[in-house]
């Protein structure tokens, strides 16, 4: 019998990096080639089309309402079809015998879409509205908006079977997390909306057209990062316990 | 390399228990197959070895560590191919391996040797949803091997596949063993059990029921004779006769000489048989 010692092959420098660098771009390349770019780039046109035939004095509000619904519920609903698009091919356990970490691959889906979100909201605003001083602001509600929603999307569609199971949870999850558009909509409001990352998201976005306190800036940005930071644990556990087959000692194939 | 002890494990919501206590060891450089009946627990003994079934119980000792303290540097050392074999089907083969390659920190082979090997170096640029069967299973087997790994599992590798590409696949296993790798087979084939593993583990209703080389086995459970097919006129005849003084047997000798033979076998028990009189099951 042959003896090869088991030597320790050298490992590759910042693997760690490299590897979510490298699965990042094949995010990219996987959304490509399911045709997200061209249905990210109707879906820009249609809006920009519905922004034009409005008249003036509802732009503002309505181009808050649509600029978050990009983001958030596009998001959202991506994220959901690319992994039930891994999990109809079988993906996953493929994926997960080799030293690809979980963090790792949600951040590099999760980042992957916000850029797309981005790019698709700025085509979006800066078309209708132009380039001026508040697009700082207008970037960091999409920005953490798009972030936020597609980890609770993930999270949501780790736990689904079939697109019909995820369309059926993410009614009562996105209806949930919405909720303070009824403010602007100026049909209800609550002083509990202040709890929900949504009201961080649509302040955000509102300071682009009515310049906001710091206060309220400070108060929408932290409670996007909390709100982040929940999202990505309750995925990256979702993530462990269906997929990786950790919780409850296995799942159901 | 890999030492199993007293291992358990239940599916959630299952009252038996799947895998009853298994025991094995599988030193380094070995082919070692698990054999069994749909359902026996082999797929299920495999997805514990490889990590992704985590509450079991017993002791599993891999490159002298327990496998509950190796982190995901694990999966540089090892390679899997599942018995189905999943890719990105809007991706291209070489897209495949390409993607799958940039997830290891070691250095990996180059995708199209590697096609070359199993002599799909035609097809790198066809989409996997156009492959075969197959060739889909070759494909598998090079996602398994493309970061050179020191324990290698693979789940049914021949299945689905023609003469030639079993052949072909059987090759690249014995030569990662000729250079010390270890590998780890499940198949219900008992034709890929006796040709290419040292040892091979009988496994029913999740317990091993024995464990040998192939060839001992035969050897030790077979029956000691000859049988001989010939021609008496037009008539076809068999004749047995014992291995022991065989040498000195007349009739057998006077046959050899003068006899128009057709046949001659050994009567050692094939695999197949012998898991009968062992576990009383086929293996289908
Ligand atoms: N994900 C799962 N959840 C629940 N039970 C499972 C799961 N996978 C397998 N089982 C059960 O565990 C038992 C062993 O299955 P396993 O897949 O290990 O068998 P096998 O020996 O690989 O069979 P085959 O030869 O058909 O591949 C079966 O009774 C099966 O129903
Ligand atoms: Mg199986």
């Amino acid at each position: 019998m042959n003896n090869k010692a088991i030597t320790l092959r050298p490992r590759l420098p910042y693997s760690g990096v490299r590897r979510f660098f490298s699965s990042w771009r094949q995010d990219m390349k996987l959304q490509f080639r399911h045709h997200f770019y061209s249905a990210y780039l109707l879906i820009s046109i249609a809006y920009i089309i519905l922004l034009r035939m409005l008249p003036d004095t509802y732009q503002a509000k309505l181009n808050v309402l649509l600029t978050f619904s990009d983001p958030s519920m596009l998001g959202f609903f991506f994220i959901g079809g690319l992994i039930l698009l891994e999990k109809g091919q079988h993906i996953h356990d493929n994926l997960f015998v080799t030293p690809h970490s979980p963090a790792s691959y949600i951040w590099s889906k999760t980042i992957s879409l916000t850029c797309l979100s981005l790019i698709s909201s700025l085509f979006i605003h800066i078309s209708t509205f132009g380039i001026h001083q508040r697009i700082g602001a207008f970037i960091a509600g999409v920005t953490l908006t798009a972030v936020f929603f597609t980890l609770v999307g993930l999270g949501v569609a780790v736990r689904c079977h079939t697109i019909n199971g995820f369309f059926f949870s993410s009614v009562v999850y996105s209806t949930i997390l919405v909720l303070p558009v009824l403010e602007i909509l100026q049909v209800y409001t609550s002083k509990l909306f202040l709890l929900f990352p949504a009201t961080g998201s649509l302040l955000l976005l509102t300071s682009v057209f009515e310049p906001i306190s710091g206060a309220d800036s400070v108060y929408a940005v932290s409670s996007l990062l909390i709100w982040i930071g929940i999202a990505f644990y309750w995925a990256y556990s979702s993530l462990q316990s269906n997929i990786l087959g950790d919780a409850k000692g296995g799942r159901d194939a | 390399m890999i030492e199993v002890n007293q291992l358990r494990f239940k599916y959630p919501r299952h009252k038996d228990f799947t895998l009853k206590g298994l025991d094995f060891h599988i030193p380094q450089g070995e082919i070692f197959g698990f054999l069994g009946p749909s359902g026996a627990g082999k797929s299920t003994t495999q997805k514990i070895l490889i990590g992704m079934l985590k509450r079991y119980e017993g002791s599993v000792r891999i490159m002298g560590k327990q496998l509950k303290d190796h982190g995901r540097d694990y999966y540089n050392a090892i390679g899997v191919a599942f018995e189905f074999p999943n890719f990105y089907s809007r991706f291209t083969a070489l897209e495949n391996l390409d993607l799958f390659r940039s997830l290891y920190d070691v250095k990996t082979e180059e995708p199209k040797k590697l096609l070359a090997r199993v002599s799909l170096e035609e097809y790198g640029h066809m989409k996997v949803s156009d492959f075969s069967k197959g060739m889909k299973m070759r494909l598998n087997l090079c996602r398994a091997l493309m970061h050179r790994p020191d324990i290698l599992f693979l789940d049914e590798p021949t299945s689905g596949l023609d003469p030639v590409n079993a052949k072909t696949v059987k090759d690249i296993i014995l030569q990662l063993k000729s250079l010390g790798n270890t590998i780890i087979i499940t198949t219900h084939n008992m034709n890929v059990a006796e040709e290419i593993c040292d040892r091979v583990a009988f496994i029913v209703d999740g317990e091993i029921r024995l464990i040998d080389a192939p060839r001992a086995l035969k050897v030790r459970e077979g029956k000691k004779a000859v049988r001989l097919e010939y021609r008496e006129g037009t008539a076809l005849r068999q004749a047995d006769y014992q291995l022991e003084g065989i040498g000195d047997n007349e009739s057998f000798l006077r046959l050899l000489r003068n006899g128009s033979i057709e046949t001659i076998h050994t009567q050692e028990a094939s695999l197949d048989q012998l898991f009968i009189q062992v576990t009383g099951r086929t293996l289908t």
